[in-house]
C-alpha cells in the first residue's frame, strides 16, 4: 500500500513547483502538456478541498472558510462538467460532520449527485464494483503508445525525492494511515476471500465507509483523470506519454499479481 | 489613477527614510518604543492578542486576547528630565471581558476570544468600550476612583444596616482620598442576537447606536437597549445549500450616521443608506474591481475575499484588505479602487501551500494614520507594511525582540522575489508563517503604532530627525 501511495503521490505537483515547470513542460510537450499539468493541479486542489471540508478543525467552525472551500469545489466540478471529463466520483459515504453552528449549511449535494448519476455503476455500498470501475478507467492506459526511454511523468521528480519534501502529501498520508488502522479486516464479510484484489477492494470500501476523507480511490481517479478516454484532446494524439512501468506497478499492486 | 506597486519596489533602500506624510512634512524613521507580553517561547493560546484599538484621543490603547481578557494601556505624560522620550504606555486596567460558555441547545462551545474592541467617544470622566466575542457584545465602563466616602452612620462597623429607628442624627459622609483605583464594570450585555460568528462591531457617529455584523446578518443596536436590535442586512438564503457568500466586515461611516458599508467573501463592498429602507438588503453603492484575467487562478475568489474594511477619518475614502493587497476606494467611484498596494505579492506562487495549511484564510486587518496619508497592514514572519499615499513609498518592518532596544531604529526588511537573494534579504521559503501580524493600530493623532505579534504588543514611534 505504501508503495502504491508513494507512486500515486509522486504524480502530484505542488502548485508552485508546477508553475515553475510550466515553461519547460510547454517546451517539451506543447499545449497538451500544459493542459495535463493544469488538470493535475486542478485535481490536487480538488482533493485538498474535499479533505478540508470533511476533516473539520476542532473548535473553529468558520462559515467563511467552508463557503470558500465549497465554492472552489463547485467551480472545479463545473469545469469538469464543461470539459466533458465527467467521471464517477466516490461520494463520501457519510454526510459531513453535522455543524450545529448554522441552520443546515451543507455542501451542495446536487453537484455531487450529477457526478454520481453519470456513472451509476459506481455504487458506494459495493466496493468491488467501485474498484471494477476504477480498473475500467485504468484499462485504456496500456494501449497508449509505449513510453520507452521518453517517460516524462511531467512535473515531478523521482517518487522518493518528491515525497521527502512534500508537505502537501503529509496530510493525505496521515489521513489514509489512520483510516487504515481504523479498518479492521476481521469485521468485514468479504475478507474471507484471500485474493489480493478482493482484499484491496474491501480495504478501499472499508476506508470509504469509515473515514469521510479523501481515500485512495480519489487518488487513483485523479491519477487516471488526465490521461483517460473521455478527454480526447489530451489522450489520442498528444506527444505526452505516461511512465508505463509505474502504471504497471500500480496495476500490479491493485490486482495483486 | 490606479497605482499598482511593482514587485521590485517592496522596500526602500535603507538610506531613504520613510515618510508617513505627517502634516509637518518631517521625514522620520520608526523606532522601537515598548514591547508588552511575556518573552517565553511557549505561548499560551489564551495570551494571543486578537484585537488592538486606540481610543479617540490616543491616550488609551486596548487589547483583547483569546482568553477573553481586555488589557488597557494608558499613555503616561513625558517626563521633564527625559524630553526626548515621549511618554510610554503602561497598564491601566485589566479585566475579564468574556468567559467561555456552552450553548446547550446547539451543543456548541462559545469561545471567550475577543473578536473586536471599539471605544465610544468620551462623554465624561469615564471611558466606555464595546467588546465582543463570537456571540455576545458587552459595554464596559472604565472609571477611576481616588476618593472614598467615610463617616456613614447607616451601617455598623461590620457593614450591617442599622435599625433605622435607632438612628437619631443625620451625618454627612466625608470624601477621603485613597489610592487611585481603576474599575471596569459591565454596563450592558447585548446577547442572543447573532446566530453566526460576530466579525465586526462599529459605533455610529450619532454616538447612540452601533452595528454588529456576523457571517450572514448585520444588526443595529441602541447603546442603552439590550433586549432588542434591528436587523438591517440579512443575506442568508432560504436554502443554505445556495449559500456562496458571507459578510466579512462592516463599518459605520465616520460622519454620516445613516451610511455603513459591509464587505463580502467575494471581494465586493456594499454601501447602504439606512434612510432608504429599514432593511438594507438593497445597497446604494456596490464597489467591485473587475477580475484581471491574466492573474486568474483557482484561488482568485479566496484571495479576493475581504478581511477588513475601514473608512478614512475624512470619510471620503475606504480601505479594504484582501489576502495579497490593500485597496483604497473613493466612495464616489465604484468600479475600481483609486489605489492598490501589494502587501506580499511574492506569495502568489505559494497559494496552493497556503491553501493547504489554511493560512490563506488568515484575516489581516488594516488601519489609517491620523491624517489618512498613510496606511498600515500586517504580513507573515512578523513583518508589517506601510504605504505612504502621497510619496507612493512603501516599507516592510519587523516586530521582533532582537531590535527591541530603546529607541532603536527599525531596519527596513526585504523579501527576495526570485533570482539571487541579496544580503539582508530573506527568501520567501524561509518566512515563518506561524508568526503573523493580523492586528495593528495607528494613534489617531501621533505617529505611534501598536502592532500585535502573537502574544506580544509592540509599540513603535517616529524618530524625528
Amino acid at each position: 500500500w505504501c508503495r502504491l501511495l508513494a507512486l500515486l503521490m509522486s504524480v502530484y505537483p505542488r502548485e508552485d513547483e508546477a508553475t515553475e515547470l510550466l515553461p519547460a513542460v510547454e517546451f517539451m510537450f506543447g499545449k497538451a502538456g500544459l493542459e495535463v499539468s493544469y488538470t493535475l493541479q486542478r485535481q490536487t486542489i480538488f482533493n485538498i478541498s474535499l479533505m478540508k471540508l470533511y476533516t473539520q478543525r476542532p473548535g473553529e467552525p468558520s462559515l467563511q472558510r467552508r463557503v470558500l472551500i465549497n465554492n472552489m469545489l463547485r467551480r472545479i466540478q463545473d469545469e469538469l462538467k464543461q470539459d466533458g471529463t465527467l467521471r464517477p466520483l466516490l461520494l463520501p459515504p457519510s454526510p459531513p460532520p453535522d455543524d450545529p453552528l448554522d441552520e443546515g449549511y451543507r455542501q451542495a449535494p446536487p453537484t455531487f449527485g450529477v457526478l454520481v448519476q453519470s456513472q451509476p455503476s459506481a455504487l458506494l455500498m459495493e466496493p468491488a464494483s467501485v474498484l471494477q470501475a476504477e480498473l475500467r478507467l485504468l484499462d485504456p492506459l496500456p494501449t497508449l503508445p509505449s513510453g520507452g526511454s521518453l517517460s516524462p511523468d511531467p512535473p515531478s521528480s523521482s517518487p522518493s525525492g518528491f515525497l521527502s519534501d512534500l508537505a502537501l502529501d503529509d496530510v493525505l498520508f496521515a489521513d489514509i494511515d489512520t483510516s487504515m488502522y481504523d479498518f479492521d479486516p476481521c469485521t468485514t464479510t468479504t475478507t474471507s476471500t484471500t485474493t489480493g484484489s478482493a482484499a484491496i477492494a474491501t480495504a478501499v470500501g472499508g476506508i470509504s465507509k469509515i473515514a469521510p476523507v479523501v481515500t485512495a480511490d480519489d487518488l487513483i481517479k485523479s491519477l487516471a483523470s488526465p490521461y483517460n478516454g473521455p478527454a480526447p484532446q489530451v489522450s489520442s494524439n498528444q506527444p505526452f506519454k505516461i511512465d508505463l512501468t509505474e502504471l504497471d506497478h500500480i496495476m500490479e499492486v491493485l490486482v495483486g499479481s | 489613477m490606479i497605482l499598482v506597486r511593482d514587485k521590485q519596489c517592496h522596500t526602500l533602500p535603507n538610506d531613504v527614510p520613510f515618510s508617513a506624510g505627517v502634516a509637518s512634512g518631517n521625514d522620520f524613521q520608526w523606532c522601537f518604543s515598548q514591547v508588552k507580553g511575556a518573552i517565553d517561547e511557549d505561548v499560551a493560546e489564551a495570551d494571543i492578542i486578537s484585537t488592538v484599538e486606540f481610543n479617540y484621543s490616543g491616550e488609551l490603547l486596548a487589547t483583547g486576547d483569546k482568553g477573553g481578557r481586555v488589557v488597557i494601556f494608558q499613555h503616561e505624560q513625558e517626563s521633564k528630565n527625559r524630553p526626548h522620550l515621549r511618554g510610554e504606555y503602561n497598564v491601566y486596567s485589566t479585566f475579564q471581558s468574556h468567559e467561555p460558555e456552552f450553548d446547550y441547545l446547539k451543543s456548541l462551545e462559545i469561545e471567550e476570544k475577543i473578536n473586536k474592541i471599539r471605544w465610544l467617544p468620551q462623554q465624561n470622566a469615564a471611558h466606555f468600550l464595546l467588546s465582543t466575542n463570537d456571540k455576545t457584545i458587552k459595554l464596559w465602563k472604565i472609571s477611576e476612583r481616588d476618593k472614598r466616602a467615610e463617616g456613614y452612620n447607616l451601617k455598623d462597623e461590620d457593614g450591617r444596616l442599622r435599625d433605622p429607628f435607632r438612628i437619631t442624627a443625620l451625618r454627612v459622609p466625608v470624601l477621603m482620598p485613597m489610592d487611585l483605583m481603576v474599575e471596569a464594570s459591565p454596563r450592558r450585555i447585548f446577547a442572543n442576537a447573532h446566530t453566526y460568528h460576530i466579525n465586526s462591531i462599529s459605533v455610529n457617529s450619532d454616538h447612540e447606536t452601533y452595528l454588529s455584523a456576523d457571517d450572514l446578518r448585520i444588526n443595529l443596536w441602541h447603546l442603552e437597549i439590550t433586549d432588542r436590535s434591528f436587523n438591517i442586512v440579512d443575506i442568508k438564503p432560504a436554502n443554505m445549500e445556495e449559500l456562496t457568500e458571507v459578510i466579512t466586515a462592516a463599518e459605520c461611516h465616520p460622519h454620516q450616521c445613516n451610511v455603513f458599508v459591509y464587505s463580502s467573501s467575494k471581494g465586493t463592498i456594499r454601501l447602504c443608506d439606512m434612510r432608504a429602507a429599514a432593511l438594507c438588503d438593497r445597497h446604494s453603492k456596490f464597489f467591485e474591481e473587475p477580475e484581471d484575467p491574466s492573474s486568474r487562478s483557482f484561488f482568485s475568489e479566496i484571495i479576493s475575499s475581504i478581511s477588513d474594511v475601514k473608512f478614512s477619518h475624512s470619510g471620503r475614502y475606504m480601505m479594504t484588505r484582501d489576502y495579497l493587497s490593500v485597496k483604497v476606494w473613493d466612495l464616489n467611484m465604484e468600479n475600481r479602487p483609486v489605489e492598490t498596494y501589494q502587501v506580499h505579492e511574492y506569495l502568489r506562487s505559494k497559494l496552493c501551500s497556503l491553501y493547504e495549511n489554511d493560512c490563506i484564510f488568515d484575516k489581516f486587518e488594516c488601519c489609517w494614520n491620523g491624517s489618512d496619508s498613510a496606511i498600515m497592514t500586517g504580513s507573515y514572519n512578523n513583518f508589517f507594511r506601510m504605504f505612504d499615499r502621497n510619496t507612493r513609498r512603501d516599507i516592510t518592518l519587523e516586530a521582533s525582540r532582537e531590535s527591541s532596544k530603546p529607541r532603536a531604529t527599525l531596519k527596513p526588511r526585504k523579501v527576495s522575489t526570485g533570482g539571487k537573494r541579496k544580503k539582508d534579504e530573506i527568501s520567501v521559503d524561509s518566512l515563518d508563517f506561524n508568526k503573523k501580524i493580523l492586528h495593528t493600530a495607528w494613534h489617531p493623532k501621533d505617529n505611534v503604532i501598536a502592532v500585535a505579534a502573537t502574544n506580544n504588543l509592540y509599540i513603535f514611534q517616529d524618530k524625528i530627525n
